[in-house]
């Protein structure tokens, strides 16, 4: 069975030394999990300033050339730089990009801005999934000087409903904040939830996947950052059968990306 | 298990929900736990509401206090050698010392497990610690090191610190907080959990650097969080075998004084 990790980073962090937080670090970590294939962002893609974002971006990609059967690459594009179009076209035709990754509330622009809407639209055209970050980690221990508040769920959900031709990838929810979604939108299927930020409650894997279905929830592990075992314990543990496991460990987001490509121009 | 897990693993900070009890909670708690290796849980009540969303009495009467602990102790008998369970208090009512001495000399109880009834530096509490010194039992305390504000009556690290400088004889395990073992590191009667929902990779490494090997207990805090993730932050810590052990069970077993065997 290949496993594919829907959320690993390459690169520094402003607030602590990270551990493993090269391509090789990277790479041990994997061969730790048995994790084959991972998608990959740079970790510099939350903080830095939106004029320096294609540079790690291309820093991202050429580290990545060399074991390119490992990597899956979402760069960071936010809508809220002038040139943004610029940025996705290098980043899909120069980099390869299999998908963009946005950082709302730590970029400073709303998910259901005219400058987001129009990205979301120009990557669903291009064939890229989105996965936008509802927040990169709990609240409580962000740094005093920068707390970065969620982005509400309603506008998410909005957004979401806005594209039913684009393909999201939704990275740290919490399974309230799904449920929240869930009910408000029962009949949206464009979105994806990937699993590393969820902590919370007991059994909390077997809850997504009740709620959601198995067929829209991701492994990932958001390593370096997170211990990946953190992640993995609950899946290979979950009390789910071992075709939902599958679908999760890898299956899932190989059918994103063909389903993303549907709606490729 | 892979990364040289223990063969025991006991969770020092489980709750479960009580008045009523729901047996189906328990059920599943133990069935989660002997998927993964957990066959011992320490347990408190906060009494009933839910976990998630946290919908529970911050500060609880004496008397719902005591409710809770008949129930916990019921299921510590009906569950042997699974089901370990602690006092829950409020410490702001004088009576909670005569209830400790009951839970764990009557009862078997095998701790005390504090909230947020009153900040633990508070000096209301010291009639309690003492107490708990006298029966040899450790206090549980709930803290937390955030920078969103704090429930009333929330203690963090430097209260443990206070409360650990003032009775340097009490065990004190400071629960889910990690983060502040550097604030607790000089007082070697604190021991932490590891708790917390939040798997920053290097927080299980830092904190054995900060305290050593013997001083860190696995606890998850499940129900309110899921026992896979918190147990996974030590299987993925880089841990030399024996401190994995020791952190999983061997701390535990000795901070208890033998009570889980």
């Amino acid at each position: 069975m290949t496993i594919i990790d829907a959320n690993v980073y390459l690169g520094e962090w402003p607030f602590r030394k990270m551990r493993y937080n090269s391509i090789h670090g990277l790479m041990a970590l994997m061969n730790r999990c048995g994790i084959d294939k991972a998608v990959i962002s740079p970790l510099e893609g939350v903080f830095y300033h939106a004029k320096n974002l294609s540079a790690v971006n291309t820093g991202l990609a050429t580290i990545i050339k060399e074991n390119p059967d490992r990597w899956i690459p979402f760069y960071t594009i936010n809508p809220g730089f002038p040139c943004w179009q610029d940025d996705l076209d290098y980043c899909k035709e120069d980099l390869k990009a299999e998908g963009i990754r946005l950082y709302p509330n730590y970029h400073g622009y709303s998910i259901n801005s005219k400058q987001a809407s129009d990205l979301i639209e120009s990557s669903g055209r291009k064939g890229l999934p989105v996965n936008i970050s509802v927040r990169f980690e709990d609240e409580r221990v962000h740094h005093p000087l920068v707390k970065v508040p969620p982005i509400p769920i309603e506008e998410l959900g909005e957004a979401i409903s806005s594209f039913p031709n684009a393909t999201f990838i939704l990275s740290g929810i919490r399974l309230s904040e799904i449920e929240t979604l869930k009910n408000k939108y029962k009949e949206l299927k464009n979105y994806y939830i990937e699993i590393s930020y969820i902590q919370t409650p007991f059994r909390c894997f077997e809850r997504l996947v009740d709620l959601v279905g198995a067929e829209y929830v991701l492994f990932g592990t958001g390593m370096p950052y997170w211990y990946p075992e953190a992640a993995l314990l609950k899946v290979k543990t979950g009390l789910v059968n071992d075709e939902v496991k599958k679908r999760v460990l890898g299956i899932n987001l190989l059918d994103l990306f063909a389903k993303a490509k549907q709606g490729q121009v | 298990m892979k990364r040289g897990s223990s063969k025991v693993i006991i969770d020092v900070h489980a709750h479960l929900l009580t008045n009523p009890v729901d047996y189906q909670e328990v059920e599943q708690l133990l069935e989660t736990g002997a998927n993964l290796g957990v066959t011992k849980f320490c347990v408190s009540s906060l009494g009933p509401g839910s976990y998630y969303p946290t919908v529970l009495n911050h500060e609880p009467t004496h008397e719902e206090c005591v409710s809770y602990n008949k129930e916990m102790a019921r299921l510590s008998r009906e569950y042997p050698g699974q089901i370990y369970a602690y006092c829950y208090l409020n410490a702001s009512y004088k009576e909670a010392v005569e209830e400790a001495q009951r839970c764990i000399e009557d009862c078997g109880m095998i701790g005390i497990k504090l909230w947020t009834g009153i900040v633990c530096s508070d000096k209301r509490i010291n009639p309690l610690a003492e107490k708990a010194i006298a029966l040899g039992v450790p206090i549980l305390q709930h803290t937390w090191d955030k920078v969103t504000g704090y429930f009333p009556n929330e203690s963090r690290s430097t209260d443990i610190a206070a409360l650990a400088a003032r009775y340097p004889e009490l065990k004190i395990i400071m629960a889910h907080n990690e983060r502040g073992a550097r604030i607790i590191a000089k007082y070697p009667n604190v021991y932490i959990d590891t708790a917390s929902p939040i798997p920053n990779y290097g927080l299980i490494e830092n904190a054995v650097d900060l305290l050593g090997p013997d001083r860190i207990v696995f606890g998850s805090d499940t129900v309110g969080v899921d026992l896979a993730g918190t147990l996974g932050k030590i299987i993925g810590a880089d841990l030399k075998p024996e401190v994995r052990e020791k952190i999983l069970c061997g701390n535990a077993q000795r901070l208890f004084g033998g009570k889980l065997a």
